[in-house]
């Protein structure tokens, strides 16, 4: 009857769009989720272990000229910093999320789960994109200095470190637009009405 | 009978509740466009020289948000994310009242991508301020904002409220998920 099917809908709580379980969807999703973890954990990682030292000759005695070790880590920037810890953090959601996808279907609340899913890749997602937002700013800074602020550039100096960090920043941006996908196809999962 | 009244109970309740969460809806997208509103206009208005003077020479320098990249990339996202906060104040409420649903499909996306760039502003504005606040001793850059210190103040505000504005702008989309009332299950 027609008013039973509209009460039932009404229980169900979250209105979930009929999803005949397509387990083609699910495998692109999971796959998704999975290279968007493998970039953020190689993002970490490449960033986290950026480091380079190099002589530098501060000033000429007689012949021998006086060489002083300078070093570029990652931790001498608070940007790069946060650029490491979101990445981590959202590695690790990440991977909890993988496993919710694998291990979750006798979920007893499926609107619930789609909806808490919805919201921690929509957090996972704000945390990430600033990530690479101050990220991008250092490293522009490096690469070009500014002027105005008497900011010199570093990235002729130390050419490998900077071109680590790029490689890093390039792994997350994979990752960040990877995750926007993905929360673009839980999101609306949910749709309201 | 009892059935046709359950049917046209059904309807009311489904309609007040598409009326709340509209009016949730455009309230929050009212908070956005306004906080993202305030942060554009403060970076694209605030403006500060100073006239340095060494040894016997006089300089002028001034700060503006021209001068710095990452600024000017704030500034881009607040306006684009003030803009669509106003033009999806409309479309939404209509796409929700009418019921069509590529339409809010289309709304949650885009609305996804927003915050996502209004963040990544967000962060490239902090990067920026925490370098002004405290240089960069490594990298030999000194910090800026002990001769620009009312720029520096204004510059904190815009970040503060760009924050919250895109903060915002998550909690409209954590509200296209969530329906906050009635059809909560237990």
């Amino acid at each position: 009857m027609a008013s039973g099917n509209e009460e039932q809908k009404i229980e169900s709580g979250f209105n979930v769009v009929p999803q005949t379980k397509l387990p083609k969807k699910d495998w692109i999703l999971l796959s998704l989720r999975v290279v968007t973890f493998f970039a953020t954990v190689s993002a970490t990682i490449v960033m986290s272990l950026n480091k380079q030292t190099k002589n530098f000759v501060v000033a000429t005695i007689g012949t021998t000229p006086i060489t002083v070790p300078l070093t570029a880590k990652f931790q001498h920037t608070p940007a790069f910093v946060y650029f490491v810890v979101a990445n981590g953090i959202v590695s690790l959601h990440n991977l909890v999320m993988i496993a919710m996808d694998i291990l979750g279907h006798k979920f007893h609340n499926r609107g619930l789960q789609l909806a808490l899913i919805a919201v921690l890749d929509t957090m996972a997602l704000a945390l990430a994109s600033s990530g690479d937002g101050a990220a991008t700013a250092m490293a522009e800074l490096g690469r070009n200095g500014n002027s105005h602020a008497k900011w010199n550039k570093i990235c002729d100096k130390f050419e490998a470190y900077c071109n680590r960090g790029g490689g890093a920043l390039i792994a997350s941006f994979i990752g960040l637009i990877l995750l926007l996908i993905v929360t673009g196809i839980c999101s609306p999962q949910v749709v309201p009405l | 009978g009892s059935v046709d009244e359950v049917q046209s109970d059904v309807k009311v309740v489904e309609m007040k509740t598409i009326w709340r969460s509209s009016v949730y809806d455009v309230l929050l997208r009212v908070f956005a466009f306004l906080l993202t509103l305030i942060a554009t206009i403060i970076v694209g208005v605030d403006k500060e020289t100073k006239i340095i003077s060494y040894a016997e020479l006089q300089f002028k320098v001034s700060a503006k948000w021209e001068y710095m990249s990452a600024i000017v990339f704030f500034l881009v996202s607040n306006a684009i994310g003030c803009s669509y906060a106003a033009i999806s104040m409309v479309i939404s409420t209509i796409a929700r009242t009418s019921g069509n649903k590529t339409a809010l499909l289309m709304i949650t996306v885009l609305d996804i991508i927003i915050m996502a760039l209004l963040f990544s502003a967000n962060g490239a504005g902090a990067a920026v301020g925490v370098l002004g606040q405290k240089g960069n001793s490594h990298a030999q850059w000194m910090k800026v904002c002990n001769i620009f210190d009312a720029y520096c103040r204004h510059m904190t505000v815009a970040l503060v409220l760009s924050i919250i504005g895109s903060s915002v702008f998550l909690l409209i989309v954590v509200h296209s998920v969530f329906k906050l009332h009635y059809y909560r299950s237990n």
